[in-house]
């Protein structure tokens, strides 16, 4: 039966959650640390700039200064955005369930590889990733819905459930996610190890888990605008001189002060990527970030000043 | 795992400086390796059909040539859309950067037009013995290009051909002709060094394959500058515990790290029979230091040939033979000919010491230095095929870049080049 993502029964979902609760068997009550996911941030990760042919397009720009919010597929289709014979992704399955009106965000850390899934830019690799952290406060059904999994994972393509089952009530999603934590033995109890904690990160084993396939998919319907986001993780790198020394990219432009005119009320976060540590550097920032952001209540201005913040407290 | 280049993701390049690129890897040791890599990313691998959608869309880019990378080192991108592999912590002041794409089909630097365009001012006039008119190019008797046992006398071509012809003489001149650097591969680099000076002075020669060491003594010619020689090499019979051994490797110790200038002095302390292949660099070297009583005249042979070489350290086993660094090559090379190991025996008895020139001898493509005009053309003709992003042209630069580290010589820089 052909799922509509637009048209979901907010009894049919509350029943999902109550089947995968039900599958945790003895299931026990999350612990009250993990409560952190009830209002954890979800995040949202695209490229600064991508080729296409013979031409580079820069996201960050539309996002920020043209378009001002994040679009969904079908936003990007109707406002010409993407033209007939663009290389896209298929997203078979997403774009079956209607998810293709939604814009997409993790219940986790900012990965580069969730760029590559569901957006017209996953034709190209994530360089230079921004990210964007986006409030619970958004959370608001029917207009926001969650899988309970990306829809290509494993998980799902393996189970007998079938796609509607897949998707829950956000609310009741960061709940699963509380007990996912609580009863899924990869995770012992630590929301970190479930979210994408850098300290796991740096464990090769914990990589080859492919932990995208067990992680939560929030998905907003039509766009998000940059109004209501969280906060920004603005990319940040080293040119070096040809007259000597070294300046940053990317801050130098004016930009970075253009957005921080245009939008007074968002956290605008840089952070040092580097290609050579192509997903580590932006998972180390985002981590780093949501810890301090969770101890203090406000995001820091750059997430080394986070980082240092993390191994003093440690 | 040891990790290869395959791919760089597609990125606009600073204005005014040089940034790093992400890359794509794989397995340098699998052939046709299934999987591809973010960087150094090994526990997160790349599927092939991803990589080939990128590759598809024009987003990544193929390296024709795939270089190595190891942790400490990146791929930069220069303001003039140059790609380079070179030290992730300052790429410009890497002596060992190496190019891997130049301008992705994008214009030079304006500092340098088409050799072509060049050209337009050489018509009606001759250079190095070669009448180019109307797009016409005529060789005068007597002048030919390339080496002394391949002599071309051609009379007339086209310009575009000529151009092609010339160029691919200067990517000859930059290879090492034999692609192993063995000793066996040196064994059939000959070259006739005495003459090549006189060849080009008096315009027989207008292009030598031989990459020529512009020494003091070689004031007539000038040339296109490729490498700076470093090191040469102090070659000897081999004796455990020798007393010779231990003056030249101090113990064990590489001499090529001491302060410059403190090989020769040792050299002349040691007070050996001394031997230098006549007419090279490092022939002229020692005549120099002899000319400053730095060392005794009366001990000092030259000779022309690798194997007069190796049979003067037959004759002389306490002996030096003082040489560049690819002659000592062919001569561990030809110790092992059959014919002069039953004469000799001196297989695997010869022992090389790196030693460094007390100054960089400039190494590079040579010319007549009255004959500026057609030094700037070979100028330009070289940084065109340094920077060209044809696959072939820029394995052989690369290869030469490698090779050039292998013989005792650091390549220049291309921004060096075009300031020459």
């Amino acid at each position: 039966m052909r799922v509509d993502a637009l048209a979901l029964a907010e009894l049919t979902l509350r029943k999902n959650f109550a089947y995968w609760k039900s599958r945790w068997s003895p299931c026990v009550e999350p612990s009250p640390e993990l409560a952190i996911a009830a209002a954890i941030p979800t995040a949202h990760t695209f490229p600064s700039e991508i080729w296409i042919g013979d031409t580079a397009r820069y996201p960050y720009r539309e996002i920020f200064f043209e378009d001002r919010a994040l679009l969904s597929r079908n936003s990007r289709t109707d406002r010409g955005k993407i033209q007939k014979g663009d290389p896209v992704r298929t997203m078979e399955d997403a774009i079956e369930c209607n998810l293709h009106h939604f814009v997409f965000a993790y219940l986790a850390v900012h990965d580069p590889y969730y760029a590559e899934q569901g957006r017209p830019e996953d034709v190209a690799p994530t360089q230079w990733p921004f990210g964007v952290f986006i409030p619970h406060t958004l959370d608001e059904f029917p207009r926001c819905n969650a899988t309970r999994r990306d829809l290509a994972s494993p998980d799902v393509k393996n189970g007998t459930e079938g796609l509607e089952a897949q998707f829950l009530m956000p609310d009741d999603a960061r709940r699963y996610a509380e007990y996912e934590c609580q009863n899924d033995e990869r995770h012992k109890g630590d929301f970190w190890h479930y979210w994408g904690g850098y300290q796991y990160w740096r464990d090769p084993k914990y990589k080859e888990e492919n932990p995208w396939t067990w992680r939560l998919e929030f998905h907003y319907l039509n766009s998000v605008l940059v109004e209501q986001v969280s906060a920004v993780l603005w990319p940040v790198g080293m040119v070096r001189l040809e007259s000597g020394g070294w300046r940053p990219t990317l801050t130098d432009n004016k930009e970075v002060q253009r957005f921080r005119m245009e939008y007074p009320g968002i956290s605008l976060v840089t952070y040092n990527w580097d290609p050579d540590d192509f997903s580590d550097s932006l998972i180390r920032a985002s981590y780093s970030v949501m810890r301090y952001y969770l101890d203090k209540g406000l995001f820091p201005d750059t997430a080394e000043d986070a980082w240092r913040y993390l191994e003093n407290a440690s | 795992m040891h990790l290869k280049v395959s791919h760089y993701v597609r990125k606009t390049p600073e204005p005014d400086g040089w940034i790093k690129l992400a890359i794509i890897t794989r397995d340098a040791d699998v052939p046709r390796a299934k999987e591809f890599y973010y960087a150094f990313e090994e526990g997160r691998p790349l599927t092939v059909d991803k990589v080939q959608s990128w590759e598809q869309a024009k987003s990544i880019r193929k390296l024709d040539w795939e270089p190595h990378i190891k942790r400490g080192q990146s791929l930069w991108i220069s303001p003039e859309w140059s790609v380079w592999l070179a030290s992730s912590e300052d790429p410009l002041n890497d002596r060992h950067r190496l190019l891997i794409e130049s301008c992705e089909g994008r214009s030079l630097p304006t500092t340098f037009q088409s050799p072509t365009q060049e050209l337009e001012d050489l018509y009606e006039s001759e250079v190095a013995g070669i009448c180019i008119k109307t797009g016409k190019v005529t060789f005068a008797n007597g002048t030919y290009l390339g080496s002394h046992d391949q002599a071309e006398r051609p009379e007339e071509y086209k310009l575009p051909y000529w151009q092609e012809v010339v160029k691919t003489r200067v990517l000859a001149g930059l290879q090492v002709r034999n692609p192993e650097l063995t000793p066996d591969g040196f064994q059939e680099q000959e070259h006739r060094w005495p003459y090549i000076m006189e060849a080009i002075d008096t315009g027989v020669l207008a292009l030598p394959f031989e990459m020529i060491f512009r020494t003091p003594l070689r004031s007539p010619i000038e040339i296109v500058q490729l490498a700076s020689a470093t090191h040469l090499v102090l070659v000897y019979v081999q004796e455990e515990n020798t007393e010779t051994q231990l003056a030249f490797t101090d113990g064990g110790i590489y001499l090529g790290d001491k302060p410059r200038g403190e090989w020769i002095r040792r050299l002349s302390e040691a007070d050996r029979s001394l031997c230098t292949h006549g007419s090279t660099s490092a022939d002229h070297l020692i005549w120099k230091e002899i000319s400053r009583n730095r060392l005794k005249r009366a001990r000092v042979a030259s000779l022309g040939r690798v194997e007069e070489l190796v049979k003067w350290l037959h004759d002389f086993p306490e002996g030096v033979v003082i040489c560049d660094v690819g002659i000592g090559y062919q001569m561990k090379g030809k110790a092992k000919c059959p014919e002069l190991l039953r004469e000799l025996g001196m297989a695997d008895r010869l022992g090389m010491t790196w030693v460094q020139y007390p100054e960089p001898v400039p190494v590079g493509i040579a010319y007549k230095k009255s004959d500026e005009r057609w030094g700037r053309f070979l100028r330009r003709i070289v940084y065109d095929a340094l920077s060209s992003n044809n696959p072939r042209t820029m394995a052989s630069v690369n290869e030469f870049y490698d090779r050039c580290r292998g013989l005792g010589m650091e390549p220049i820089l291309l921004d060096v080049l075009t300031a020459q």
